[in-house]
């Protein structure tokens, strides 16, 4: 017997079965939030161990923002920070080496929630302590931090992992869902950074004529000695990467929810990224952007390039061996215990 | 064996799966208020942000504020130095007057030591230098707009983080026991990049736009006198 359904019940079953495909089922990219895991504790350890040697100048009282001001500054501004409890240098550098602590278990996996939290009290702690040092990719490692706690990111590339046998830990739906809720959290918060940085972009002239790298790469502050007098010299190259710069940024909202265009707009974004790195010095706001974006690769793409990888190893592993050598006229490796499965 | 109970079970399952069902509409929800309450943030001032400040402020603050211009609309089209200049007073039998020194450029070799190595501790220190130096240019202009803007305690807090940093900076550049700090001053250069009309020109000479001075500031325990 078949039962009459109305419209709306059609239309509630379908919604109902999207939001469970998209939110219950499942967590997505789990190896990209690895991956963003992997990429955040090293560039917390980069913020740490780059500025170890002059620490108390940075966040303690023998630099310009002696805890007197900093008081009066988290006052002002409702800022949270481990710093106010006391302007001693013995909790500066043991925050210190809890931060070091916390990125580096969080870097290869182990305790991964808890050294994620950690990392993320202690780094709102050093920049809320001296916000004078921050720029765009601290503000955007602080937003995207508060997400990854959230999401299932020991799941792959983590001591926990390997810990547990390499079985993957089941999520129940409620884990599925805060972990899915978080990813897409972030991709918005992406889509609004750069919507929000084109958008800016489309509306000042010099971006509009072609010229703005050009006086970028002409400041003393943003412009690679080596790299920058070269790449200022092409106007075609000027024109192009500001026109480029602009078109990536301002399609990355639109193809980064396409499952066919979303591998190409990341890896060109992540290029734009190397490219301020290396031409402009922005290494640690590079570094956090990177990171990010490399939550949004899909894991069949991970597993694609990892297998790819395993295949070309298999290989070189296979030239080198006098058993498997194109002389002995056996160029591909026999069947065995570690050959490929053939799929 | 049969479930004692087979309606119970069922009905348990249904209603699991209406809370979870439930709570994805309410993230969902909160998801869609979230990124409207901060594009409300990051969008020019409107209706909605200049009658109700406090709304956006207060969510944003401090766990969602953002600003991602990344050099737009306007680049830095301009190169700029902050230097120090000390007043200074020999220390010791014989010793002359109070001196004036040079004026000591402190951001050039922190600049090429960036260059040599991006990673270097001294990012840290320039963004801390820059990030002050910037905060005191705009109470300096807010100040010559506004004469009471200093008596504001945003204001006299970047006014004391500066004075901060260039005393800590003139530390660095005198000798503590020959001299005896009395005050330093700090400026901030600005000077033009060739515009891109002259960038085949290599005879071009770049001008100063601005020179901002600071006023002087009293070393602590220095006799104002001096």
């Amino acid at each position: 017997m078949t039962t009459a359904k109305g419209p709306t019940t059609t239309f509630l079953a379908q919604a109902a079965r999207a939001l469970h495909a998209t939110f219950l089922r499942r967590p997505r990219h789990r190896i990209g939030a690895a991956v963003a895991r992997i990429g955040y504790g090293l560039w917390l350890l980069a913020l740490y161990l780059q500025s170890s040697g002059i620490r108390e100048w940075v966040w303690g009282d023998a630099g310009p923002f002696p805890h007197p001001l900093f008081l009066r500054y988290a006052n002002l501004a409702d800022e949270f920070s481990l710093l106010t409890y006391s302007a001693s240098p013995w909790l500066l550098n043991a925050l210190w080496a809890a931060g070091v602590a916390a990125a580096l278990l969080m870097t290869v996996g182990l305790f991964t929630r808890a050294s994620m939290l950690a990392s993320t009290i202690l780094v709102w702690s050093f920049h809320a302590r001296n916000p004078y040092i921050l720029d765009g990719g601290d503000n955007v490692g602080r937003i995207v931090l508060i997400f990854l706690l959230f999401m299932d990111c020991s799941a792959y590339l983590s001591v926990d992992a390997w810990r547990g046998g390499g079985r993957r830990r089941v999520l129940s739906p409620l884990g599925n869902l805060l972990h899915n809720v978080a990813l897409y959290t972030v991709t918005l918060q992406f889509c609004v950074l750069y919507l929000s940085s084109s958008l800016n972009k489309v509306t000042g002239p010099l971006w509009q004529n072609g010229t703005a790298l050009y006086y970028v790469l002409r400041t003393g502050q943003y412009s690679n000695p080596l790299l920058g007098p070269l790449l200022t010299k092409s106007y075609a190259f000027i024109t192009l990467a500001t026109y480029a710069t602009i078109a990536v940024q301002l399609s990355f909202p639109f193809l980064v929810w396409s499952r066919r265009f979303r591998v190409p707009i990341v890896l060109a974004v992540i290029g734009m990224h190397l490219g301020i790195a290396v031409c402009m010095g922005l290494v640690h706001f590079s570094h956090a952007m990177i990171s990010s974006l490399l939550l949004f690769v899909p894991d069949e793409t991970y597993r694609a390039l990892a297998a790819r990888l395993g295949r070309r190893q298999t290989r070189s592993a296979a030239g080198r061996s006098p058993r498997h050598s194109r002389s002995n006229g056996n160029p591909e490796p026999s069947s065995g215990a570690n050959a490929e499965p053939t799929r | 064996m049969k479930q004692p109970f087979p309606r119970r079970g069922r009905q348990r399952a249904i209603r699991r799966r209406l809370r979870l069902f439930g709570l994805t509409g309410l993230l969902l929800a909160w998801m869609a208020l979230h990124y409207a309450v901060v594009g409300l943030h990051l969008l020019p001032r409107n209706a909605i942000t200049i009658l109700h400040p406090e709304f956006v402020h207060r969510y944003v603050q401090p766990f969602f504020a953002q600003d991602w211009h990344l050099f737009a609309p306007k680049p830095p089209i301009s190169n700029e130095w902050c230097e120090i200049q000390l007043r200074l007073e020999p220390i010791g039998p014989g010793a002359g007057e109070p001196r004036l020194t040079r004026w000591f450029d402190v951001t050039t070799p922190l600049q090429k030591r960036i260059w040599a190595n991006p990673l270097s501790a001294e990012v840290t220190r320039l963004r801390t230098i820059d990030g002050i130096n910037g905060q005191y240019r705009t109470f300096l202009a807010r100040r010559a707009a506004y004469p009471d803007y200093a008596t504001y305690p945003e204001a006299a807090l970047d006014a004391d983080a500066y004075e901060r940093l260039v005393l800590t900076l003139a530390r660095e550049v005198y000798d503590p026991s020959r001299f005896r700090l009395l005050a330093v001053r700090g400026r901030t250069l600005i000077r033009e990049v060739p515009p891109f009309s002259e960038y085949e020109n290599p005879n071009f000479k770049p001008k100063t736009l601005k020179s901002i001075t600071s006023d002087w500031f009293l070393a602590p325990g220095a006799d104002p006198g001096r």
